[in-house]
């Protein structure tokens, strides 16, 4: 598999607040990768820093084997990028947009773009101002799209979107990623979304990359192991605890591993992947507080 | 890049060539309409009564009349630089950055360095355009001011036609567009882009200017009324009636001075007041800078200012290829 993104030991620091702590990731093509992780992990920076807009303080970070602020020019020309806010010209046309995209890139597909922006019935000369919502998060996409490129990364591409508007991007995304299209890497809040359409799972906590996999393999490899209160740390897991939650009665813990149901009145079964991912966040934040 | 440029800052660009149109326009018509007012009401030409001037003052005044408030047009030479730094610098990147909309264009395939100088030098090149039109008006400055008389400096101008203004609007619109994209506020940019150009004028016009070239120095007739006698139309830098030792003297020991006139002239001594001081050493030192070195002086205004509008740019330049977006 091809390495799309690599980083190791990646750290930025804004002043005197670290937004990575020497983040090491690798992650391969062909696939959808959400990143994830409470605000201020650092989604928005890795991103940042993969598309050249920031540097980093220290640390190694490769996108398609380029660096991002040595070769921005040539890998800008490779990867599309929406950015959080999906920032766009609120005085252009839709036309105008892409004709933006147009001029500035190399491999520019403008037949590609038009036909996007036609299927979703914009028309060319209405003002992005006049769009809702839905439809600019279309017209950024198709600015980004456009270029044909073989990363697209999202920084929270449904993020103030309408539930509707929301399922038919996501959908949009997995279409576009199926027909032979980019590697996508998207930022996501929205566990539910990211379940929906993510095939790697990256979360990010701290600055730091808390755990990296297959969605797949998470599910699989995760189990949820409910218990009377009193079994608390006496019952012998065969994995790592990643967390413990003790309720009145009964204790929850999220193992990697597998566990056994014992006569005692536990209950395993699979972890959800929005149960992985709560229980990776709940815990780091039990070691910060600590 | 280019088209982008121009689609992106279409209004305030085509805001300017209107402005610069209309006031072109109307320094052309105006300027030509008081040049012949004043030729035809003869002001310049008016031979005081044996008494009076009063006819001459009225001959002014109507003159006034007839061109109302037209001389108002002449702000809008001195203001055009100010105002272009100040509504098309400031928010060139300070609008932009400050939107987040800057990383849609950082994140196409384009070097920081082509788009922030495509950027500025487009807009650059419409502003040294339209500034070179209107450096074009300093003898409707004349006409409007009815210096025609001649008594005053050839240096009246100097602000208002000619290579400076040039040189003011480029520094005016880069300066702008430098503490705009430090700032990340257009409004910011705005402000402090006029207070920062402003100061510069005022800075260069009273600390540097003057000694462009060494000043020259002349001594004329203490008595004499007006400085320039001795070196028409010229810039003066200070005037001062200096004793013999060229120390500046008081009205009180020239009154002392004045004590032994009366006695002279009835020696036989020179009966004009001036040339009597003057056989003591009294005279008046005139500092200026002469009619003539008025296009130099030009020219190195516009030198220094379009040197600050490269820097400015260069700043500019490399704090968006440098800094994070």
């Amino acid at each position: 598999m091809n390495v799309v993104l690599e980083t190791s030991g990646l750290t930025k620091r804004y002043g005197r607040t670290e937004a990575l702590r020497g983040c090491d990731l690798s992650l391969t093509g062909g696939k959808v990768t959400g990143l994830v992780g409470p605000n201020g992990a650092g989604k928005t920076t890795l991103l940042q820093i993969a598309v050249g807009l920031h540097r980093p303080t220290s640390g190694r970070i490769r996108v398609l084997e380029l660096d991002p602020s040595r070769d921005a020019v040539s890998l800008l020309s490779r990867i599309g990028f929406v950015a959080q806010d999906r920032p766009l010209h609120l005085g252009f046309t839709v036309g105008e947009t892409l004709e933006i995209g147009r001029r500035l890139n190399p491999r520019w597909d403008h037949a590609y773009a038009l036909a996007r922006v036609k299927h979703f019935g914009l028309p060319l000369d209405r003002h992005v101002r006049s769009l809702s919502a839905g439809q600019r998060a279309q017209v950024a996409l198709t600015l980004a799209l456009g270029k044909r490129p073989e990363v697209l990364l999202l920084d929270e591409p449904v993020a103030n979107l309408d539930p509707v508007a929301r399922l038919e991007l996501l959908e949009e995304l997995m279409g576009v990623v199926a027909e032979d299209g980019p590697s996508v890497i998207l930022s996501s809040n929205v566990l539910a979304d990211v379940e929906r359409i993510c095939e790697h799972v990256v979360i990010l906590v701290g600055g730091r990359v808390r755990i990296s996999g297959d969605t797949d393999d998470l599910v699989r490899s995760h189990v949820l192991v409910s218990g009377p209160r009193r079994a608390a740390g006496e019952h012998v897991d065969n994995g790592e605890v990643i967390e413990v939650r003790q309720a009145e009665r009964q204790t929850t813990r999220l193992l990697r591993g597998t566990a056994a149901p014992s006569d005692d009145g536990t209950v395993v079964r699979p972890a959800t992947l929005e149960e992985i991912v709560v229980g990776y966040l709940r815990s780091e934040q039990e070691e910060v507080r600590s | 890049m280019i088209w982008l440029t121009l689609r992106q800052h279409r209004a305030p660009l085509i805001a300017m060539l209107i402005t610069t149109a209309a006031l072109a326009i109307g320094l052309a018509v105006m300027g030509a309409y008081a040049a012949a007012q004043r030729a035809a009401l003869g002001v310049d030409t008016c031979v005081p009564l044996p008494n009076t001037n009063a006819n001459c003052v009225d001959l002014s005044v109507e003159w006034q009349r007839r061109i109302g408030p037209a001389p108002f047009l002449l702000a809008g030479l001195v203001l055009g630089p100010a105002l272009a730094a100040s509504f098309i610098g400031g928010p060139l990147f300070g609008a932009e950055i400050e939107l987040g909309v800057h990383r849609l264009a950082l994140t196409q395939a384009i070097s920081r360095v082509r788009w922030s100088l495509t950027k500025i030098g487009v807009v650059l090149a419409i502003v040294f355009a339209c500034a070179i039109v209107l450096a074009q008006f300093g003898w409707a400055a004349i006409a409007l001011n009815g210096l025609g008389g001649g008594i005053r400096s050839a240096f009246d101008t100097f602000e208002m036609e000619g290579p400076p203004v040039v040189g003011y609007a480029l520094f005016g619109l880069t300066v702008g567009a430098l503490l705009g994209a430090l700032s990340r506020r257009a409004l910011t940019g705005m402000f402090l882009g006029l207070l920062v150009f402003a100061a510069a004028r005022v800075l260069v016009a009273t600390d540097l200017r003057p000694s462009y070239e060494p000043p020259l120095v002349a001594y004329q007739n203490a008595m004499s009324s007006s400085p320039t006698d001795v070196a028409p139309k010229a810039w003066v830098l200070s005037s001062a009636t200096v004793d013999a030792a060229d120390r500046p003297i008081d009205y009180r020991a020239i009154d002392q001075l004045m004590r032994g006139f009366g006695p002279s002239v009835n020696a036989g001594g020179p009966r004009d007041m001036g040339e009597y001081l003057a056989i003591l050493g009294v005279r008046q030192r005139v500092v200026y800078q002469p009619a003539e070195r008025y296009a130099k002086f030009q020219w190195i205004e516009f030198g220094l200012f379009t040197g600050l509008a490269a820097g400015c740019t260069l700043l500019t330049v490399g704090l968006i290829r440098r800094r994070d977006a």
